[in-house]
């Protein structure tokens, strides 16, 4: 009976492992299925405007009644979408020249076409930086002043 | 001796044989629509061409705007009336670029096999053969998960990336294969992507596709011009 019962749960077990790998490869847009019949309407309208500019497409597709939701064409090609700028993208070069002598870095690399998104985001923050520890050093300063005089 | 003339004469003159009908594909080009569903939908629309002798892919962009972006191996650009108006480097590279393993017939296991992933698993299942892909070598900073694949017919249909704890980052989905000059290329690839548990999809076809066209150079050349 115990040995049966063994079988029966491996039997189980084998299936359950089976049906959840083919399950992994499966999938359903049914829930999607407004946007993208609206996204749909809006392919058509692209593909029957191949000699409008973008401005009249963008008219077509805001004044067309056939869209079930709003459609914002105001975005960024999602080809070009990049993560979010972490620690792991800063240049600290580039933070140096914005930290340390942002004038020459403004020249060196903010207004550089040869320099990285990532690398003149880097000099921003060394020039944020800066700023933040002047103003910390001068409201210092300041209380450190009147202290001594009053 | 007599032998010897004939494996000379059979080396010099009929090996180069070998080669003839064995095609050399370098060139793609594709019309591209990617559907993207999450908060918001966007659609984005234009045309691919990819060459990988000179390692660069061009999409020229002609919705939501005019543009060009072109992907190296370490860098995107973004260009607008021939000027670069934003760069940075390239997380992905072109190695796992669908059209480059079409090209260098690495398809079939999506370029995994010649990866840093090596196979641990095998297993049939039903119409399926479904194979477990691992890390070989565990980096501390840059963890990568499992990943496992389906083939149907000898041709990837699907593939699941997990998360180093287990879970689904994202599932990949190969359909509408079209035989284009012995090359079996997929014109669908949806793609569900699971960040903050809300799943986000993007479908991108390809329509006429055409392999080694020679005809239109400027395309393919480092100076890139809009298509009409």
């Amino acid at each position: 009976m115990k040995r049966i019962f063994t079988v029966v749960l491996a039997f189980a077990f084998i299936f359950k492992a089976s049906a959840s790998n083919v399950d992994l490869f499966s999938y359903d847009l049914s829930e999607i299925n407004t946007e993208l019949s609206d996204l749909e309407v809006v392919e058509n309208i692209i593909a029957q405007n191949q000699n409008s500019t973008i401005d009249e497409i963008n008219r077509k597709i805001i004044n067309n009644n056939l869209l079930n939701s709003s459609f914002d064409t105001n975005y960024k090609s999602s080809l070009m979408v990049r993560n979010a700028f972490t620690s792991d993208d800063m240049d600290w070069g580039a933070f140096a020249w914005g930290f340390c002598c942002w004038p020459v870095g403004l020249f060196v690399v903010a207004t550089n076409n040869d320099k990285e998104q990532s690398q003149k985001k880097s000099y921003w923050i060394g020039c944020g930086s800066a700023i933040a520890l002047d103003v910390i050093a001068l409201v210092v300063a300041l209380v450190l002043d009147y202290n001594y005089y009053y | 001796m007599k032998f010897l003339r004939l494996t000379l004469f059979s080396v010099i003159f009929l090996s180069p044989l070998l080669y003839i009908g064995q095609k050399v594909f370098s060139r793609i080009e594709s019309e591209i629509t990617i559907k993207e569903i999450d908060s918001t939908s966007r659609i984005t629309t234009g045309k691919m061409y990819y060459d990988k002798n000179l390692a660069s892919m061009y999409y020229s962009i002609k919705f939501p705007n005019r543009e060009v972006l072109i992907y190296t191996d370490s860098m995107v650009y973004r260009l607008i009336d021939d000027k670069v108006v934003e760069n940075y480097k390239s997380t992905t590279g072109l190695k796992f670029n669908i059209f480059n393993l079409v090209l260098n017939s690495q398809m079939e296991y999506y370029g995994l096999n010649s990866s840093s992933y090596e196979l641990v698993k095998t297993k049939n299942n039903q119409d399926q053969i479904i194979t477990t892909w691992e890390p070989k070598f565990k980096n501390k900073k840059y963890r990568s998960g499992k990943i496992i694949m389906s083939q149907k017919n000898k041709l990837i249909f699907g593939l699941v990336s997990f998360h180093p704890d287990g879970s689904i980052i994202s599932k990949q989905f190969f359909e509408d294969y079209t035989n284009i000059d012995g090359l079996m290329i997929p014109s669908k690839i949806t793609q569900i992507a699971f960040i903050n548990d809300k799943p986000e999809y993007k479908i991108t076809t390809y329509k006429n596709i055409k392999i080694n066209n020679f005809d239109d150079q400027k395309n393919y050349s480092s100076e890139f011009y809009f298509s009409d």
